[in-house]
């Protein structure tokens, strides 16, 4: 059976060469869009490691262009800034960071023979506004002003890159460092959290550290945002904020944003993309599928004869249309599986670039992706094999 | 002939009305697709309100200073406008501008506005071709003396006070105040230069740190003569960039040119070499969008030459040569893809609308103009090309008997 349909596919292959090009085309686009659906939708079930709500973010404007310098009134005022904020009876708790969730801007470094990482630097009191979930160690304390070392806290990725599977807790850790090269600061891992997804929900893993500011010291900068945890039912209380930070640093310009708003944006504008691509793609898969049902509808009209022949030494109706799906099938199949050939050399080439999606996403796009065609296919054929599976033997014997 | 071979065309296209609809439908999707696109590139670089003098307008996008170990990228500073750009020679006009921030406005009733706010001088005005609805912009001595005067726009004017004139009112943004001497038409967000919705005069910054560096936080633009001394200008600029001294120990050499905003787009932004290289990367692009599409339309024309054989078998036994018959399914094919590309531009109207609508991009203003009609008819045309070239050889070289008979394979 199988072979007689693949020489029924053979005889007519120029034809089906491109139809099966045609479908070998739509798969990889599907399966691209797919992917990256999947790779969003695993990513958004994955914990964020902190907690937003009631969280406002203030950005902060020196007036000054690079973060790279910062002088000593800087510090102080930073410093007194910080005081200030905490007395305010609004606001539960307060804290500085350079970048915080749902913000733009990061830093990343990557030694040769390190892994790459990103990170952040923080006051104490951020892991109180942001409720950070720390598994292991402990927290920054004001105790940590006297350390002679850096302390750092880093996450579970991080934690199992650099370290495997011990404690990180007490080593001595400097991932900026290539191997072999000497130690010019002494940096040392004091606490593991679970997370800290800054980009939020749709952020994909990657090794994190949260480096200590030592609030009020020259050698340490001081971040560029505050974020504040408000009291409950705290209302209209923004431009009073905005006043009193004006007040407290009149040269210095400040923004604020509630976590959730930039929350609204920023996962809107991660979504756009993927949207766009889902609805192309949802169209060109719908232009193919015409395309296939208008061609197997022009062959049945071309095979009318050769049906009719089949009919007339008594093939059933049925069997007619299961001939015609199958046919279909066969392309279907044929298209899909040169698909699946050009997407598993992805993983196999073991690309650096690719590796961020993960085992699963890639499977799961290529397997969705070919069931949405051979669905589309087989709702393709079924109209043409009606329209077959009723020509009449006399009449289509007549037909030349 | 050609008469002939429309009205040809028109019949065949209303035989298998569903043949026609989904080849329609195809081409219709495809153009709608490319046309926005389009509409979008030609939104951010074609010369637009209120940058109607884009074509003689060279900006400093990016400056780069560089030492043995560290590497710093960012916007120009003050210091380098100042020394290199405002020093050149024969030039209608130099402008400074802060890329924009977004800052607060809190109303008196309580609202809070999320507005940009954007620093610049008076040249500015006089480079941008702004519509004033009302009052206009400020002036050099307003520049100089740091006076607190804003221009804002229409639609920030309408929340902050309604119907009532903006003209002399005192604003409250960023926790500083201004009086508004100008109204303007709104501008569309991708224009980078001079999009904001409150400007303001550069030297009511705060503090006095801006006036310093050769990195910061501005653009600067100059107003050519004409767009035959660019090559000039972007000489002597580079030129005395490179000899500014740098204050910073850590960097050795500073390095900024005057770019066109596409210049920019393609030599920095995406690194690519030249600008043709990014033009043909946008072609060869729009090429492998069409393949899909362009495939479907081919399977779907060679099935539909069968149904023509005996058509196709009469013309050859009559004598109609090969080259006759591909011109003759061209021209049909053509005339489709024409149908669909008008329909194409029907549909795209209607998604950039509902674009600028949705307020995703704020006051955004795609449009269609002639110059997108001009591209929709070349891709069209590509389009028709591209997926009845095949079908018209196929069907030129099919053999006149069995073409007669209705058969082949």
């Amino acid at each position: 059976m199988i072979r007689h349909l693949i020489r029924m596919v053979w005889n007519r292959k120029r034809t089906n060469a491109l139809i099966i090009f045609e479908i070998f085309a739509a798969f990889l686009v599907l399966a691209v869009t797919l992917t990256f659906a999947f790779y969003f939708a695993q990513s958004y079930r994955r914990p964020l490691g902190y907690e937003w709500k009631d969280v406002w973010r203030v950005s902060i404007d020196i007036g000054q262009a690079s973060d790279d310098t910062w002088s000593e009134e800087t510090v102080n005022r930073f410093a007194q800034l910080l005081v200030e904020v905490k007395r305010m009876p609004e606001v539960e708790s307060v804290a500085g960071i350079q970048y915080p969730p749902y913000t733009e801007g990061s830093s990343s470094w990557s030694a040769p023979g390190q892994p790459e990482f990103h990170r952040n630097e923080v006051t104490d009191d951020v892991f109180e506004v942001l409720q950070i979930d720390l598994v292991e160690g402990r927290a920054f304390n004001a105790t940590d002003d006297a350390l002679a070392w850096t302390p750092v806290i880093i996450d579970r990725d991080m934690a199992k890159a650099a370290f495997g599977s011990g404690s990180p807790i007490g080593k001595r850790f400097d991932p900026t460092r290539p191997p072999g090269a000497p130690e010019p600061e002494d940096i040392r891992v004091v606490g593991v959290v679970s997370d800290f997804r800054k980009d939020g929900e749709l952020e994909g893993p990657r090794n994190y550290m949260l480096r200590r500011v030592k609030v009020g010291d020259i050698e340490s900068r001081p971040p560029r945002h505050l974020v504040l945890r408000m009291a409950q039912g705290t209302r209209n209380f923004e431009p009073e904020l905005s006043r009193r930070l004006a007040a407290l640093a009149p040269e210095w310009s400040f923004t604020i944003q509630p976590l959730e708003r930039a929350r609204d944006a920023s996962l809107r504008l991660q979504l756009a993309p993927l949207l766009v691509a889902l609805v192309i793609a949802g169209f060109l898969v719908l232009m193919v599928g015409l395309g296939l049902t208008g061609i197997l509808w022009q062959s049945v009209t071309r095979r009318t004869s050769e049906i009719g022949l089949r009919r007339a030494v008594g093939a059933s109706a049925g069997s007619i249309h299961t001939q015609l799906v199958l046919e279909m099938v066969v392309l279907v199949t044929i298209g899909i599986v040169l698909g699946v050939l050009v997407v598993a050399q992805l993983p196999l080439l073991g690309s650096r670039e690719l590796a961020f999606l993960g085992p699963a996403a890639i499977p799961l796009g290529a397997l969705s992706s070919a069931a949405v065609i051979y669905v589309i296919a087989a709702l393709c054929a079924i109209y043409p094999s009606i329209l077959a599976s009723r020509i009449r033997p006399a009449e289509a014997l007549h037909y030349e | 002939m050609i008469r002939n071979y429309l009205l040809i065309a028109w019949k065949v296209l209303l035989r298998r009305k569903f043949f026609t609809f989904v080849s329609l439908f195809g081409i219709t999707f495809t153009i709608v697709v490319l046309l926005v696109v389009t509409a979008l590139l030609d939104h951010i670089f074609a010369p637009h309100y209120p940058e109607s003098n884009l074509g003689r307008t060279l900006g400093v996008y990016a400056v780069v200073q560089q030492g043995d170990q560290s590497k710093r990228t960012g916007f120009a500073g003050y210091t380098l406008l100042e020394r290199a750009l405002r020093q050149l020679e024969n030039v209608e006009q130099t402008a400074i501008i802060q890329a924009q921030n977004k800052v607060a406005s809190y109303q008196d009733d309580g609202r809070k506005l999320e507005l940009f706010l954007k620093r610049t001088d008076d040249a500015f005005w006089r480079i941008m071709t702004f519509d004033f609805l009302e009052g206009g912009p400020f002036s050099a001595s307003d520049y100089e003396q740091a006076r607190p005067v804003a221009v804002i726009n229409q639609s920030t004017a309408a929340e902050m006070f309604g119907e009532r004139s903006a003209l002399g009112q005192s604003i409250d943004v960023d926790n500083q105040q201004f009086r508004v001497v100008g109204v303007v038409r709104d501008v569309p967000f991708l224009r980078v230069l001079p999009y904001s919705d409150v400007w303001v005069p550069l030297t009511t910054s705060r503090g006095e740190q801006w006036r310093e560096g050769l990195s910061g936080s501005l653009f600067g633009i100059v107003l050519a003569h004409d767009h035959s001394d660019f090559p000039r200008l972007k000489r002597e600029f580079a030129g005395r960039v490179a000899q500014l001294p740098i204050p910073d120990k850590e960097f050795k050499t500073v390095r900024a040119e005057l770019r066109t905003l596409f210049e920019f787009v393609a030599l920095d932004l995406f690194e690519i070499g030249d600008t043709s290289r990014l033009r043909m990367v946008i072609a060869v692009l729009a090429l492998m969008f069409m393949a899909l599409p362009a495939i479907n339309l081919i399977n779907l024309n060679l099935s539909r030459i069968m149904e023509r054989l005996s058509e196709i078998g009469v013309r050859k036994a009559f004598g109609a040569t090969s080259p006759t018959l591909i011109g003759q399914f061209l021209v049909e094919n053509v005339v489709l893809t024409l149908v669909g590309g008008a329909a194409g531009l029907l549909f795209a109207g209607l998604v950039l609308s509902a674009l600028n609508n949705s307020g995703f991009i704020p006051s955004a203003a795609f449009s269609l103009n002639f110059r997108i009609f001009g591209w929709g008819l070349l891709l069209t045309l590509v389009f028709a090309v591209v997926s009845g070239i095949y079908p018209a050889w196929r069907m030129s070289r099919l053999h006149p008997i069995e073409a007669l008979k209705g058969d082949s394979r």
